[in-house]
């Protein structure tokens, strides 16, 4: 982590619930609990809320496919943290070879047309949103998709590209291994309402 | 439109821009309408942003897995606080990731 003030909180409270979580994490504090717990009324406790919204409140995605468009967002900005800890959870509930297929080319993975187009849709908004127009939602709404569903992948995408850039920024410290997985499959079953802590 | 998540995105807003931090409201909103503004139209007003800040700013924006130690090393040489450098990056990353948002809401029915 690129600053010291997002390694121990910011109260006695959260110094307390970091120093359980380094125990559970094999001495790692997740990225995404510092930043989104020191001084949370600023950004980190909202901004946790929209991660929960996104991913977990949705109407129209079921919660692997949102994960699957945070890993498609988060790989089109080469942030390797995000893309690493989503591409991990997504697993717990599709098949990798689907994921590693989607990240390779989307055109030609084993997707259903609502995703493919909604990948088509995420690339270009992460990418190059100057020139996204309503043509790029057109093959949405064509494949069966209504307006909820289009709102939810810009949603996303507003989170991921939000969320990516503070990764990188502030040096994110990456999980390998058995602490990958198992930290995978604690958001995937739980997801984020503890990434703001209080305190 | 889903109320709760826009509702939500706007309290980020006014906190991120107008609430109390180590830098001013000034240049926390000039920071965020910039990475706003410079994600979509390619340029932006830079005239209440430090000339110090902007390489910094631009590689958030546009690649920020390009930032270094050094990044950080040089702000803090010029006198940036680690919390005004928290301040400023949330600012700069919330504003590529809203102008986004406000592009794809733009293309809804």
């Amino acid at each position: 982590m690129r600053l010291d003030i997002l390694e121990n909180g910011q109260s006695t409270f959260q110094r307390f619930q970091m120093r359980l979580i380094r125990k559970m994490m094999a001495g790692l504090l997740p990225g995404p609990i510092a930043v989104l717990s020191y001084r949370a009324d600023f950004f980190g406790k909202k901004f946790n809320d929209t991660t929960q919204l996104s991913l977990r409140k949705q109407k129209e995605w079921t919660k692997v496919e949102a994960e699957l468009f945070a890993a498609f967002v988060s790989y089109n900005n080469r942030c390797q943290f995000c893309y690493g800890a989503h591409s991990t959870i997504v697993i717990n509930g599709l098949d990798e070879a689907v994921v590693t297929a989607v990240m390779q080319d989307y055109q030609t993975a084993p997707v259903n047309e609502k995703i493919r187009t909604t990948l088509g849709f995420l690339e270009k908004l992460t990418k190059n949103p100057d020139a996204v127009t309503v043509d790029d939602v057109a093959p949405m709404r064509a494949a069966g998709l209504n307006e909820t569903a289009i709102e939810e992948a810009v949603q996303i995408c507003y989170v991921f590209c939000t969320i990516n850039r503070l990764a990188d920024a502030f040096d994110f410290e990456i999980a390998e291994g058995k602490g990958r997985e198992r930290m995978g499959s604690m958001l995937y079953k739980m997801g984020y309402g503890i990434g703001s802590l209080p305190g | 439109m889903n109320n709760q998540f826009s509702q939500t995105v706007s309290d980020i807003s006014k906190s991120v821009m107008a609430g109390p931090g180590e830098t001013t409201t000034a240049l926390r909103t000039a920071v965020t309408r910039y990475a706003e503004t410079t994600t979509i139209e390619q340029s932006a007003n830079t005239e209440e942003i430090p000339d110090a800040l902007l390489p910094y700013l631009n590689k958030i924006i546009h690649h920020a897995y390009k930032t270094t130690d050094a990044d950080f090393e040089h702000l803090k040489r010029q006198g940036y606080s680690e919390d005004e450098l928290f301040e400023l990056t949330i600012s700069a990353a919330f504003g590529a990731g809203l102008a986004r948002y406000q592009k794809g809401l733009s293309l809804l029915n």
